[in-house]
């Protein structure tokens, strides 16, 4: 599995044309809000999807994790291009040098109007939907949007091509999401998510997590799944008192750690990008919790790109570095600030990047009001 | 805009910055967006403002200090990373010539360079790439004469009628004193620092044991015609700067 050493995106959303190079094991990607961080994460998860129409549907509709909103699904889809710097055209292109070869992903189509029934026709709706709307249990639209493309993904010497259809009745595109090759932790999936599936079934992960969680709960023996009186699998605690309790009655913490940890044993050899680690964590657990994920990131080969926007998780991860005692060898933090910039000429915007490693930083930090985030 | 001067000493910083408020009547404020703080006991620091402008007036601790002081503060990065619209460096000339002097100076600094007595206009490229401007001025001091900041100080007391007269019975009593009494003031740098210290504490006695920060504000500097010369550059931090090169 690839990790990667640099990234070149081109027309992907509000990015015009963004280049950053030489990335680290462990990278952290601040910003403003709105400075592009959720799609700098979005872009390196492209590149790993190939021509898996399910997996880019899942990516599509990251954004709305908490809030599944399927009619927006074809708006979210063609937002995905930048219509301000081409507005004729539907074209980006993502690519990278990795250390199995170059990976490319282009997403390529254009837009269209045509009936409602036409678009039924070519939706990717089930049987059963499109049974619905002929039954005008759900309105049929006069005019409907159409987009036809093609996503052409290549992988070191592969590459593969795959026409994309979608009109703004569908929900989704049609084909399963195959395990991905690359994981994406969303700032609030640990409210969705079974925080369990990788952790109870390896004695080893199991311990470290308790041992973990210990630290925040002393009272947490163990954590398992137990049969509910209705058959189904609850995710569960044991506290040392011997009663078990749900995980769903913990706190956002608990939760967060196990899902972190849940997602870095699923990313051996691969890449993990971590969007806003502090969601759900208070600050004092970082000097804890971090060096834990640092290490076990490290045994497992993973790649980390964490996305925050908190100073104080900033300042825990540089102490990884551990810059006041290690001076000459290779820095294991990159810093990669995004910032929109508006051009010149006042019509439109870009996002450009900073990257700097982690001793910069922490140096600057130490003498001088270095804003890191923006 | 951000303006950021670094000069030799606390003396330095204290004369300009009074300068400064009592002539372009810039405001003192306690901290700057800089985000500078004195690292040792010889530095020292002070921050003007002016409607939206800042200036950052840093004592580095001596002549010697200033490829210290940037390499402690991380000048080089601030440049970089900061919006810093320009930058100016005060030194005494001593007995060194501007082509040495500015060498020396430019040595310090990675992506900036300074000229003698001229504002330089730098294009740099941010931390994203995109690029910036930084005016740079070296203001060596005295300008056309060897000495320091003291014999600057004497110049201008000379200039105002008010202190003339006694600035001349003070340089007669230390003519008469350093050839049998105290001949270490043969040396021009002592002899000027014992001139500006005997006038400071004969024209205010109750401050005499104080130091120069308590003489600065006796004096009303706006009446030198030599340093309102010597000082003007000063007058353009806060301004944009028409540069032709």
């Amino acid at each position: 599995m690839a990790h990667i050493n640099s990234i070149e995106i081109k027309s992907y959303r509000g990015i015009k044309a963004l280049s950053v190079s030489d990335f680290s094991n462990i990278n952290i990607v601040v910003g403003d809000n709105n400075s592009g961080k959720t799609s700098f994460l979005e872009a390196i998860q492209l590149l790993f999807a190939g021509t898996q129409l399910g997996t880019l549907k899942n990516i599509i509709n990251q954004r709305t994790v908490l809030n599944p909103d399927k009619s927006s699904f074809y708006v979210s889809l063609t937002k995905m291009f930048n219509k301000e710097q081409r507005p004729d055209s539907m074209d980006f292109e993502i690519s990278a040098e990795s250390n199995s070869g170059i990976l490319q992903f282009r997403f390529m189509g254009r837009e269209g109007s045509v009936s409602g029934e036409e678009a039924l026709q070519m939706s990717a709706l089930s049987q059963r939907e499109k049974m619905q709307y002929k039954r005008n249990s759900i309105i049929l639209p006069e005019k409907a949007k159409v987009f036809i493309g093609n996503v052409v993904a290549q992988t070191g010497e592969e590459i593969s091509q795959q026409e994309v259809r979608s009109t703004s009745l569908d929900s989704g595109l049609p084909g399963a999401s195959l395990k991905k090759e690359i994981l994406y932790i969303s700032a609030f999936g640990h409210l969705r998510y079974d925080l369990l599936q990788n952790i109870v079934g390896n004695p080893e992960y199991k311990k470290l997590a308790v041992d973990i969680l210990g630290q925040f709960e002393t009272e947490i023996e163990d954590i398992c799944y137990t049969k509910a009186d209705d058959g189904s699998y609850l995710e569960t605690i044991v506290a040392t008192s011997g009663i078990n309790m749900p995980l769903s009655v913990y706190g956002d913490g608990i939760k967060k750690i196990l899902y972190i940890l849940n997602k870095l044993f699923d990313s051996a050899d691969s890449i993990l990008l971590i969007d806003e680690i502090e969601t759900g964590l208070h600050k004092k657990y970082y000097d804890m919790l971090f060096p834990v994920i640092f290490a076990l990131a490290s045994k497992l080969n993973v790649q980390l790109f964490i996305a925050t926007h908190s100073i104080e998780a900033i300042d825990a991860i540089l102490k990884y570095g551990d810059y006041d005692n290690k001076k000459e060898e290779k820095d294991p933090i990159k810093v990669i600030t995004l910032k929109k910039i508006e051009s010149k000429t006042g019509k439109g915007s870009n996002i450009v990047a900073r990257n700097v490693t982690g001793n910069y930083v922490y140096e600057n930090r130490k003498v001088f009001e270095y804003e890191v985030r923006l | 805009m951000i303006e950021l001067v670094l000069v030799e000493g606390v003396s330095d910083v204290q004369l300009i910055s009074y300068y400064m408020q009592s002539v372009y009547e810039w405001k003192h404020v306690n901290e700057n967006i800089l985000g500078i703080t004195v690292l040792d006991a010889h530095e020292h620091i002070e921050n003007l403002t002016k409607g939206d402008n800042e200036l950052v007036l840093c004592g580095v601790g001596g002549n010697s200090k200033f490829a210290s002081f940037v390499e402690k503060h991380r000048i080089n990065a601030m440049i970089i990373e900061k919006e810093i619209a320009s930058f100016m460096v005060v030194t005494d000339r001593d007995k060194e010539s501007n082509l040495k002097m500015t060498r020396r100076i430019n040595a310090v600094f990675e992506n900036i360079t300074f000229e003698a007595g001229k504002w330089v206009k730098n294009k740099i490229a941010d931390g994203y790439g995109q690029d910036k401007l930084v005016n740079t001025y070296l203001l060596i001091i005295p300008e056309n004469e060897n000495g320091a900041l003291e014999s600057v100080i004497i110049n201008a007391l000379k200039d105002i009628p008010e202190e003339k007269e006694l600035m001349q019975e003070v340089i007669d009593f230390i003519d008469n004193v350093k050839n049998d009494l105290v001949p270490e003031l043969c040396k021009i740098n002592k002899y000027n620092k014992a001139v500006v210290g005997t006038f400071f504490s004969v024209r205010n006695p109750e401050n005499a044991m104080r130091s120069f920060g308590a003489f600065v504000s006796k004096v009303e500097w706006l009446k030198s015609e030599s340093l309102k010369q010597i000082f003007m550059p000063l007058g353009c931090l806060g301004k944009e700067k028409t540069i032709n090169n």
